[in-house]
């Protein structure tokens, strides 16, 4: 459990908009372990969806290093190398869900594996939508589902190449408490099973599941 | 994302949008229909002509005033011509007559004059085109085959008979099948015997060949005594099976080239006409699509606006599918199959239409618009290449979009 799989070294992140020069992250030093479920809380305008794109591979960073799993990234990483990484390593959960609305939940749910080039990625997208309760909804569009039912098959699909690491931007920020919590459970399961997670988030419930709470003001973790 | 994958990706992406993308595709497939149509026209003209040469019979070579070697392709293009000799209906001359005459080679000839006039039978009248011609005609002019009645002998050199083509046939006595031997029809204040019809041709496609139709024949002879010259046209010739028509035909030319000058006459045979033909159909060809391919260009600027529309649109499907891991080049195939489909589409659905009108042109003419596997894969090739060059900045502005950015996108 204590295999650092993510480790930031004074990383800034910083914005420049026209004469000025925004700030966002300041000198960032971060590990976080394999198997751990981070919660990393904070104000709005605080940085930390900037923190979680950045280690989610989004987005780079100004100076500073980024170790993932020990391969480094820095502001010269190219945008290619980051794409193929992303693809085996990391999972996303939006508070939006973020689902290709004019496809099928299991289309949406098969679209990594098909980037990824898996054989026979809609007998392992049915496998992930039955297992996130929802297999005789699989052929419905994001439209048709309800805020929970999409979200789950958000983390179906997050799932899809077998990432890592799952990385979740306000996961139950658009839904009821009730669908909040299933969710919540799910994440908590995925992390008994090894799953590394990271959720950013302003719910009391889902920090408290949270084995570690960062929190972060002004760009910097306090 | 393997071909197969991103094809059925555009498909849905095209089909969510069946309006706006059918809208879209008109400009392609206006321009790729217009251009296979006079294709397919153009190759359905040269084929027509073709077999209106070569039903002429055999062996035949034309004489006629004036320089139009220029426009042939054997003699490698020189278009320098004097278009003033053409008209000139008073350079060939009966000495030339003579001349051919004494060739070995020659086993039939005829001089050919044409006027135009007026016929009249009860209260009936015609406008024909009225050919005075030689009795050997009926050996050098293929579709001059007596039904009813004779032709001209040696013997009728001057006198008053006429013979009429089925057509005539009809618009003077009501009757194609109508026997007219023997009635006398006026020509002006003149009195002319019908002696004979020519049959039906035996095909009624060739748009050149419907001049026929128009025609009625009379002696030589007669002809000139009417206009009060000795003018002649054309002389038809039929050369002996024994000899070699180009040979012949050069030394034909070679002949007459000892009382002419060089740009009064042309010597030509089938072949040189066929040449000939073919040089101004696809010079004729070439500019029409040149003008149809401007619709092209419109058309493709059409796909390029929509395709922009469409990235713009789906800014944060664009960030989905990177967050996801797709990689730019992955982003930009998309796109640009997605205009591919669209031009091919729209390309298939033109061809579609060409064909319709290729149909309707058949209905109208007689003349089948040939649109075969070389059109076919000339469309296919247009389509391709509007939809790559088209296609191409919107799937690469679609590429370089920041993912953070475009998922923020709303």
């Amino acid at each position: 459990m204590d295999k650092k799989i993510i480790e930031l070294k004074n990383m800034t992140k910083v914005y420049v908009q026209g004469e000025a020069e925004l700030k966002i992250l300041q000198t960032i030093n971060l590990d976080i372990f394999k198997g751990e479920f981070v919660a990393i809380k904070g104000p709005s305008g605080s940085g930390k969806s900037t923190l979680l794109h950045i280690i989610g591979l989004l987005d780079k960073p100004t100076s500073g290093k980024y170790l993932l799993e020990k391969q480094l990234i820095d502001k010269k990483t190219k945008p290619n190398t980051l794409a193929k990484l992303r693809l085996k390593k990391i999972g996303f959960v939006f508070q939006t869900f973020n689902l290709i609305p004019r496809i099928s939940a299991l289309a949406n749910v098969e679209l990594p594996m098909i980037y990824s080039k898996l054989e026979n990625p809609k007998k392992k997208a049915k496998q992930l939508i039955k297992m996130v309760g929802l297999a005789e909804r699989a052929n419905h569009v994001p439209n048709k589902m309800s805020g929970g039912e999409r979200q789950r098959i958000a983390i179906a699909r997050a799932l899809a190449n077998n990432p890592e690491i799952i990385l979740a931007d306000e996961p139950t920020g658009n839904l009821d408490s009730k669908t909040g919590s299933q969710i919540i459970n799910i994440l908590k399961e995925l992390n008994q099973k090894g799953k590394t997670i990271i959720v950013v988030t302003h719910d009391d419930e889902v920090a408290r599941v949270a084995k570690r709470i960062i929190e972060i003001k002004d760009g910097r973790i306090i | 994302m393997t071909f197969l994958e991103a094809i059925k990706s555009g498909l849905i992406a095209i089909w969510s949008n069946k309006i706006r993308s059918f809208l879209t595709m008109l400009g392609m497939i206006i321009g790729v229909s217009s251009v296979i149509t006079l294709v397919s026209i153009g190759k359905g003209v040269y084929q027509d002509v073709a077999s209106l040469v070569s039903d002429m019979g055999t062996n035949l070579v034309f004489v006629v005033s004036g320089d139009i070697s220029g426009m042939t392709q054997s003699t490698g293009g020189n278009y320098a011509v004097n278009p003033a000799n053409f008209i000139k209906a008073d350079i060939l001359k009966p000495a030339d007559l003579a001349t051919i005459k004494t060739m070995p080679e020659v086993e039939y000839f005829s001089a050919m004059n044409i006027l135009s006039g007026f016929l009249s039978f009860e209260n009936k009248n015609a406008y024909p085109m009225i050919v005075g011609v030689q009795p050997d005609a009926v050996h050098t002019i293929q579709n001059l085959a007596i039904d009813k009645g004779r032709f001209f002998t040696e013997e009728d050199n001057g006198k008053y008979l006429i013979v009429l083509t089925p057509n005539q046939v009809e618009v003077l006595f009501g009757d194609k099948k109508f026997d007219p031997v023997g009635k006398k029809i006026m020509a002006g204040k003149q009195e002319y015997e019908v002696v004979g019809t020519v049959k039906q041709k035996k095909q009624e496609t060739n748009i050149i060949s419907s001049d026929f139709d128009n025609m009625v024949f009379l002696p030589f002879e007669t002809v000139n005594k009417i206009s009060g010259s000795t003018q002649i046209m054309r002389i038809f010739i039929k050369i002996n099976d024994n000899f070699d028509i180009k040979e012949t035909a050069e030394k034909i030319k070679n002949t007459l080239l000892e009382t002419h000058t060089k740009d009064e006459i042309s010597v030509l045979t089938q072949e040189d006409m066929l040449d000939m033909m073919s040089s101004i159909l696809s010079i004729m060809t070439i500019m029409i699509t040149a003008i149809a391919s401007i619709s092209l260009v419109v058309g493709g600027v059409g796909i390029m606006n929509i395709m922009l529309v469409s990235v713009t649109e789906r800014t944060r499907e664009i960030g989905i599918r990177k967050a996801i891991g797709a990689t730019d080049g992955e982003i930009m195939k998309q796109f640009l199959l997605e205009a591919i489909i669209l031009t091919m589409l729209g390309g298939a659905i033109g061809v579609a239409l060409s064909y319709g009108v290729g149909i309707i042109f058949e209905a109208q003419t007689s003349i089948q618009a040939v649109i075969d596997a070389q059109t076919i894969l000339l469309a296919t090739g247009i389509s391709i290449t509007i939809g790559i060059i088209f296609g191409l900045f919107p799937a690469y502005r679609a590429a370089k979009k920041d993912p953070v950015d475009a998922l923020r996108y709303e």
